[in-house]
């Protein structure tokens, strides 16, 4: 330090004292960061993938080997593949939905797998568990409109978006979802194959993606119960700070539902649909909406 | 189930609490440096760490998590001058210590000479002397290389030679 430089610290010392100490108040700043409306931005990506999607998508095709084409012209018969697979993924009362999930996927070329499983009751609340590689095991909770998702943060007792190693989940409902598209006619019927030598009813769904592109689904449904198998699907990521049409890339996921089974709406198997039933000490942060807003060309997921 | 996952490499709550409860003080006495007014640069620091906190997602790690956070800190501050500028600005004009002390004279020229540094400068100075940060560090805070935070300093040092100097008269 020159002497110029002491010179100015002491003089400046005088006039911006530093405090003998802070009171630090940890929780008033997660109060805070709660309170404010969450932006759902991902983080910093490189831009991936373009005309790879059509690569894979074609890759996917050749590799279930698409064995029998459905007869095309038979709309009854689509009809009934469609309304069955429709009603398979209703959410009657009396009934909890019980789910394991398998999602899989490469993002910026890394392999990345997480499972889920998740209870959800007719009014569409939920809970359950997510186990990604970098965080670890969450606890999550919500709603499946996306109204509201958070987490439970064991070290803090405390209930609330986006508590648990900086990561954010966002739980909407694929079942929902299908069941909308199956329904708006979007759907066909596309014939019948295999996955892992078990035989499945593919129905293609076609939709506007982020990205302002059409973009085409598949699932897989059991030929018996129409119970969904797996879920071939495309998700976006965004890069922030750009604009909203060009920030948007396609990630080929797909999501294996390795269990999904209906069991009796007992008042056991109803609490484990609710995060706060699950911790009735925990604190609860006020809830706050976390349905990111759509991407202006997307179709309402 | 649609998932909106930020995964990566973000920092971590208990990176940034670390951060929190170790710097604070700093942290406090530039926002303070900054709005002028004690109390508000205490809810700059509070706010600043819930946008951290709220943001950690989106830390690409480009820098130290601390560089980061002195950012954030910096752009609150600065933000909540621009907002409570009908306020502030009326202190600034005065430029009175922060503190209520008894204000000397070379103090008052000092806060007045200050206050008529460009903005960079300024903080150049806050960040330097008041949290004890590096050039890079700095630099990263404020989005300049090491070498603009050097020359940016020896400009202030000239601005402020007469008053140094007097300064170092016993």
């Amino acid at each position: 330090m020159t002497d110029r430089d002491v010179r100015l610290a002491r003089a400046l010392d005088r006039l911006t004292p530093a405090l003998p100490e802070y009171h630090h108040d940890w929780q008033d700043v997660l109060g805070r960061a709660q309170s404010r409306g969450h932006g759902l931005s991902r983080p910093s990506r490189r831009v991936a993938i373009g005309v790879a999607v059509a690569v894979v998508a074609a890759a996917v095709g050749v590799a279930l080997g698409v064995t029998t084409p459905w007869e095309s012209g038979s709309r009854f018969l689509e009809a009934k593949v469609l309304g069955r697979a429709e009603a398979a993924l209703a959410l009657p009362s009396g009934t909890v939905l019980h789910m394991k999930l398998e999602d899989s996927y490469k993002d910026l070329g890394r392999p990345t797998t997480i499972t889920t499983e998740l209870w959800l009751n007719h009014h569409g609340e939920f809970r359950g568990f997510v186990h990604e590689p970098i965080v670890g095991r969450v606890e999550i909770g919500g709603t499946q409109d996306l109204r509201r998702s958070v987490e439970y943060d064991p070290r803090a007792n405390a209930i609330g978006p986006g508590l648990v190693g900086g990561t954010f989940y966002a739980f909407g409902d694929d079942v929902r979802v299908l069941r909308r598209e199956l329904a708006r006619g979007a759907a066909t019927a596309d014939g019948e194959t295999t996955i892992d030598g078990r035989d499945v009813v593919r129905i293609r769904l076609k939709r506007v993606g982020a990205d302002c592109k059409p973009v085409v689904d598949y699932l897989y449904v059991d030929p018996k119960t129409y119970y969904p198998v797996e879920y071939r699907v495309i998700d976006f990521a965004s890069r922030s700070g750009t604009k909203p049409h060009t920030t948007y890339y396609r990630i080929p996921a797909v999501r294996r539902f390795q269990t999904f089974e209906r069991l009796p709406a007992t008042p056991a198997n109803l609490r484990l649909t609710s995060i706060e039933e699950m911790h009735p000490s925990a604190k609860v942060y006020p809830p706050v909406s976390t349905r990111p807003a759509l991407p202006p060309c997307a179709s309402p997921r | 189930m649609r998932k909106i996952t930020m995964r990566g490499p973000e920092a971590s709550l208990d990176e940034i609490e670390g951060v929190y409860r170790a710097r604070a003080v700093q942290f406090e006495r530039v926002a303070a440096a900054i709005v002028r007014d004690r109390e508000a640069a205490r809810d700059v620091v509070q706010d600043a760490f819930a946008t951290v906190v709220r943001k950690r997602g989106g830390f690409a790690r480009r820098g130290s998590v601390d560089a980061w956070i002195w950012r954030t800190v910096v752009d609150t501050a600065l933000n909540r001058l621009k907002t409570d500028r009908r306020q502030t600005q009326g202190r600034l004009a005065q430029h009175n210590p922060v503190d209520d002390q008894v204000e000397s004279p070379s103090d008052a020229r000092l806060a007045d000479e200050l206050a008529r540094l460009p903005k960079r400068q300024r903080l150049v100075v806050f960040l330097r002397y008041y949290a004890d940060l590096d050039y890079e560090a700095i630099g990263v805070a404020l989005g300049i290389s090491p070498g603009t935070v050097a020359s940016t300093l020896n400009g202030v040092h000239s601005a402020l030679r007469r008053l140094l100097d007097e300064e170092g008269q016993p």
